[in-house]
């Protein structure tokens, strides 16, 4: 990374660097030729291979900023995220469960059963008819009565 | 509790989910023949596979490493086996024609050297693609080149090892050294004197950068008429030298002296003199031979031991990350038919109710 500053300091001047703002968009390599790897200890020496060993060796070895082997760096991302994506599956199929069982509860108060609204349907019928036998015996009386 | 409709519903509905659900994740299963799939089916197998599979590919690795020496080897192995040949050549005709006087042959001899000396120098440039395989670490240089200022045949390459990773934590040298093969280290003790008495002294300076021994080689006393002294570092040297020896001449072709009967006796020793330091070639390439031959051993038993290694690998891996086909088709067969039934009870329970026992 280069910062050039073209104009003359002041106290107050400030910059911000960020590496990851448009890094994955910016993200390339400056080795175009296989030949131009470090590969050897020393310019000039096409059979070293001395460096390609040691960073082939990288991936069992403590690297310092990694605090760990690539290899291990490797394993405990995949570790974590498989068990992180584990928990969270089972933490939603118990949510799912719990929220199942909750709506239960709420369509066995709310609910309206087809079967017993066809219950109440026939028996509400049922008193209406009778109601309106009623009205009809009554009526019948009355007319009975009328014609004394 | 209460049922109600909408209840049964969900309930089907869910129940119906589920079934397919688990189709899906049989026939994933199938399709990829692993039941890890992702680390979240297992995470602490799909740790353990990825071991398995790290360990598999650096195996295979060493495996090309183990191969790509081996041809480096080979190849150097068979060059030698052909220096040595010519090596060989060499020595029958200093035995049959170090004496020789009549000039025909001696020219045929000289000539003879001469060839023999190119294919030496041919076979020390040996090319294994685009690397030279006697170089050391300077694969892309000619490892032995004439010098037509000194006449003599210089080094070009360095003591550089190109080691594979063969092992974790064990290399092999996949490369010789020029300068171990075709420079000659002379063994104790040497020939003080020639067959007619006449003193000889052999003078080795080791070069510590290349690996190269420069071997002076002084004749008779000085002072003495035939006193003669004249340096090899190798076995083009050698040839070289013989070359001009049969034709009486020194290796930049001027004549051995000013005298013809001196100029022949000094070639005639030149020619007895070079017998001592071609046989130490000989003996030196038979125990790069012999290095070689170690090496390759060495390769084989790793070849073995990384072939059942993988297997043993392979075996755990399968055993951890692949899926029972037998079993996955008949998991994928229960859930189907658990799915038939419950689309079948669903279809009656939802299709049914009081209104259809109404008159």
């Amino acid at each position: 990374m280069q910062v050039t500053i073209s104009g003359a300091v002041t106290a107050s001047d400030r910059f911000f660097v960020s590496p990851l703002t448009d890094a994955v968009r910016n993200l390339n390599t400056n080795v175009s030729d296989y030949r131009k790897i470090a590969a050897s200890t020393a310019a000039g020496l096409p059979g070293d291979g001395t460096n390609a060993m040691a960073i082939g060796s990288l991936t069992d070895s403590t690297t310092t900023d990694l605090g760990d082997s690539f290899n291990n760096f490797y394993r405990t991302i995949v570790s974590y995220t498989g068990t992180a994506s584990r928990a969270a599956s089972d933490s939603l199929a118990f949510e799912n469960n719990l929220s199942d069982e909750l709506n239960k509860r709420r369509d066995a108060v709310s609910g309206v059963s087809l079967d017993e609204e066809a219950i109440n349907l026939l028996r509400f019928q049922r008193s209406f008819e009778a109601g309106a036998r009623m009205i009809k015996v009554t009526d019948e009386l009355m007319q009975t009565i009328m014609n004394l | 509790m209460r049922v109600s409709s909408l209840m049964i519903y969900e309930q089907l509905k869910k129940a119906i989910q589920a079934d397919i659900d688990e189709v899906t994740e049989n026939n994933l299963r199938l399709a990829t023949g692993k039941k890890i799939n992702k680390p979240s089916d297992d995470p602490v197998g799909a740790i353990r596979a990825i071991d398995y599979k790290v360990n598999i590919s650096q195996n295979d690795q060493f495996q090309r490493n183990i191969a790509q020496a081996g041809i480096f080897l080979d190849t150097t192995d068979k060059t030698i086996t052909s220096a040595q040949d010519s090596i060989g050549e060499l020595r029958k005709m200093l035995s049959l024609g170090m004496n020789k006087m009549d000039p025909s042959d001696r020219d045929f001899y000289s000539r003879q050297a001469a060839g023999y000396r190119d294919f030496l120098l041919n076979l020390s440039n040996t090319r294994l693609g685009e690397r030279h395989i006697f170089a050391g670490y300077h694969t892309d240089q000619q490892a032995f080149t004439f010098n037509a200022a000194t006449h003599h045949f210089d080094y070009n390459g360095d003591l550089g090892q190109i080691k594979a990773p063969v092992d974790r934590g064990a290399t092999t040298q996949m490369n010789i050294q020029g300068s171990k093969v075709f420079s000659v280290t002379m063994s104790t003790p040497t020939p003080t004197a020639l067959a007619d008495g006449t003193p000889i002294a052999f003078t080795q300076a080791t070069d510590p950068a290349t690996g190269v021994n420069t071997i002076t080689i002084e004749i008779g006393n000085a002072g003495d008429p035939v006193h003669d002294a004249f340096t090899v570092s190798n076995v083009m040297d050698i040839a070289n030298y013989m070359s001009s020896a049969w034709q009486q001449q020194d290796v930049d072709g001027t004549a051995l002296d000013a005298s013809a009967s001196v100029s022949v006796q000094k070639a005639t020793h030149r020619l007895e003199a070079l017998f001592a330091p071609l046989n130490a070639a000989s003996t030196q390439m038979l125990q790069v031979q012999s290095e070689i031959g170690t090496r390759e051993i060495f390769l084989n038993d790793q070849k073995a031991r990384h072939d059942l290694h993988n297997l043993n690998l392979e075996n755990a891996r399968a055993k951890t990350e692949d899926a029972d086909i037998n079993e996955t088709v008949v998991d994928i067969k229960k859930a189907e038919v658990a799915l038939e039934a419950l689309r079948s009870s669903s279809a009656n329970i939802l299709s049914r109710s009081l209104f259809d026992f109404l008159n």
